[in-house]
């Protein structure tokens, strides 16, 4: 392989790795705060994605309307989740963990016939943005100017998050709410809206990631039980409910996948799975997990 | 009269733990709940803060009943709550429990009223939750819990655990609270550190009343130590 070759998928890869980490990242957060497994996440960033087509139809393809429909589409989905969230979900949290898993597990189920019911059968791809119709230069090498927006993107809400957690009065709460609850609420906190919040910005990333992919990708229904498969994934390999380890593992995935493809193309994909079953057997807790206990 | 528990039946599950248990207390009081391991002292304190609610009963916060309303709002209401296992939250820093405690009430607490009170957890700020020793943890959950300027503070068993020259700094951090008119209710298993600064002993058995009265009483009462203390 060539250097240039090697950039290429690299970059592929990155690409590929951006998306899993956009559909992960809402996960790990409410796996790490609230300790639920959120089955519905692909549902979202489905949804996320298929408004998101709308809306940039909507707006005629435009670069504004591209820029207005990133902003619009993801809070739309998300504060229908929040309402998901207060009547459905919210009244399981101190039930058995099955209770959640088949409640999410209807949400998705809803979320795809929603879907079906909305946008039909055929699949869908929103216009490109004008603006990202070019490719951008590295080393002499062409790459679609928008998979390196989409990098971008990645690293940007990466960081965002991370911020948000570590750097704000908003992200000590959600960490004491994720100690210790009982305590969290002892001290005069509200942890229900906390959870609420949290699960809508968990919910707003898996969105925005789907609405991410709406110019790039094909929509399809099933988008969102597939997105759902590849969140858990990366989730075990990074170790329940860590945000570095998300983007650490969605890169392995990202890359492993990118360069899987040049060795079996048909089995691409399976290398994913190859992945998570060697760190299942020599870390079973991730890569940067600590041994969590959900209920 | 601040807090006026009566006759609460409270259960875990289906096991029945208070057997109508009552408390009056009084405005700017210290008082103490005694009784031995299981004899309900946790269970007494996790029904007034709502985190285990009664079955039956009433409990009034400044006359008003707060049996069936939740923690949070309890917290709200002006009533602290430090657990005896602390509770401290392992993933923040010994400054950002802190500030995570922090509202407006009663007093007028904020950082640097605890670093006064609690002057070693100045150095410690930095250190997460689960980097500091046991003595620091009890510093930590009762500062965390002063942020939040209770009203009524609820204090279970501080002194458990901790070596002697901790709970004589503890006993007069505790004093020094006592002089702010904040209301107090701690327990204990027998006649240690809380009995000292009461002034007034409940003595709790198998979750029931026993005993009620001064200090001096009880402790002229051998009867009532024996039977109903660990000594
Ligand atoms: N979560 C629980 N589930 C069931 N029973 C419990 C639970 N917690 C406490 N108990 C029981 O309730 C009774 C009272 O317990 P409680 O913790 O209130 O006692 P305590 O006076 O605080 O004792 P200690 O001095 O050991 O802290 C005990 O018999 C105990 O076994
Ligand atoms: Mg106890």
């Amino acid at each position: 392989m060539t250097g240039s070759e090697f950039l290429m998928q690299f970059m592929s890869g990155l690409t590929t790795a951006m998306i899993y980490f956009l559909i992960a990242a809402g996960l790990t957060l409410i796996l790490g705060v609230l300790k639920i497994m959120n089955f519905a996440q692909g549902g979202i960033y489905m949804l996320g994605a298929y408004m998101s087509y709308t809306f940039i139809k909507l707006f005629g393809g435009t670069n504004y309307g591209f820029w207005l429909t990133l902003a619009i589409a993801p809070i739309l989905v998300t504060a229908f989740f929040c309402v998901v969230e207060v009547f459905l979900i919210r009244r399981f949290y101190e039930k058995p963990a099955i209770y959640i898993l088949l409640m999410t597990y209807g949400v998705l189920l809803v979320t795809y016939d929603l879907a079906r019911m909305s946008w039909g059968w055929i699949i869908k791809t929103a216009p490109m943005p004008p603006m990202f119709q070019r490719p951008f230069e590295i080393f002499g090498l062409f790459f679609p100017l928008y998979n390196v927006f989409l990098i971008f993107m990645g690293f940007f809400i990466f960081f965002f998050i991370w911020f948000i957690i570590n750097r704000t009065s908003w992200g000590k709460i959600m960490r004491a709410a994720a100690d210790d609850r009982e305590m969290t609420a002892a001290l005069g906190i509200n942890v229900p809206w906390v959870f609420t919040a949290v699960f809508g910005l968990g919910a707003w990333i898996a969105a925005i990631g789907g609405a991410l992919v709406a110019p790039m990708a094909g929509l399809s229904a099933d988008m969102g039980v597939e997105a759902g498969i590849i969140a858990f994934i990366v989730v075990v390999i990074a170790g329940l409910g860590s945000l570095p380890g998300a983007l650490l593992a969605s890169f392995i995935c990202g890359e492993v996948q990118a360069f899987g493809i040049l060795v079996l193309p048909e089995l691409a994909i399976a290398f994913m799975y190859l992945v998570m079953v060697i760190v299942l057997i020599v870390r079973p807790w991730g890569l940067f997990g600590k041994p969590v206990i959900i209920k | 009269m601040i807090l006026q528990v009566k006759d609460i039946h409270t259960f875990y599950g289906t096991s029945h733990i208070l057997f109508g248990i009552s408390l009056d207390i009084d405005e700017g009081e210290t008082v103490c709940v005694l009784g031995r391991n299981g004899a309900g002292k946790t269970t007494t304190i996790r029904s007034i803060m709502g985190l285990t609610r009664p079955r039956t009963g009433s409990i009034k916060f400044k006359g008003k009943e707060i049996l069936g309303q939740s923690a949070y709002t309890i917290s709200r209401a002006g009533i602290g709550f430090v657990p005896e296992d602390r509770r401290v939250f392992p993933s923040l820093t010994v400054r950002e429990q802190l500030e995570v405690a922090h509202k407006e009430g009663f007093g007028n607490w904020d950082l640097d009223k605890v670093f006064g009170l609690f002057p070693h957890l100045k150095n410690l700020q930095r250190h997460k939750g689960n980097q500091i020793s046991g003595g620091e943890q009890q510093m930590l959950t009762i500062g965390r819990t002063l942020m939040g300027n209770p009203e009524l503070l609820l204090l279970d068993e501080p002194s458990e655990g901790l070596a002697p020259l901790v709970v004589e700094a503890l006993a007069e951090q505790i004093r020094k609270l006592m002089e702010e008119d904040i209301t107090i209710l701690l327990s204990e298993m027998g006649l240690g550190f809380a009995v000292e600064l009461s002034n007034q002993a409940f003595v709790i058995d198998k979750g029931e009343n026993k005993w009620s009265g001064t200090p001096d009483k009880l402790l002229e009462n051998e009867d009532l130590k024996s039977k109903y203390l660990a000594l």
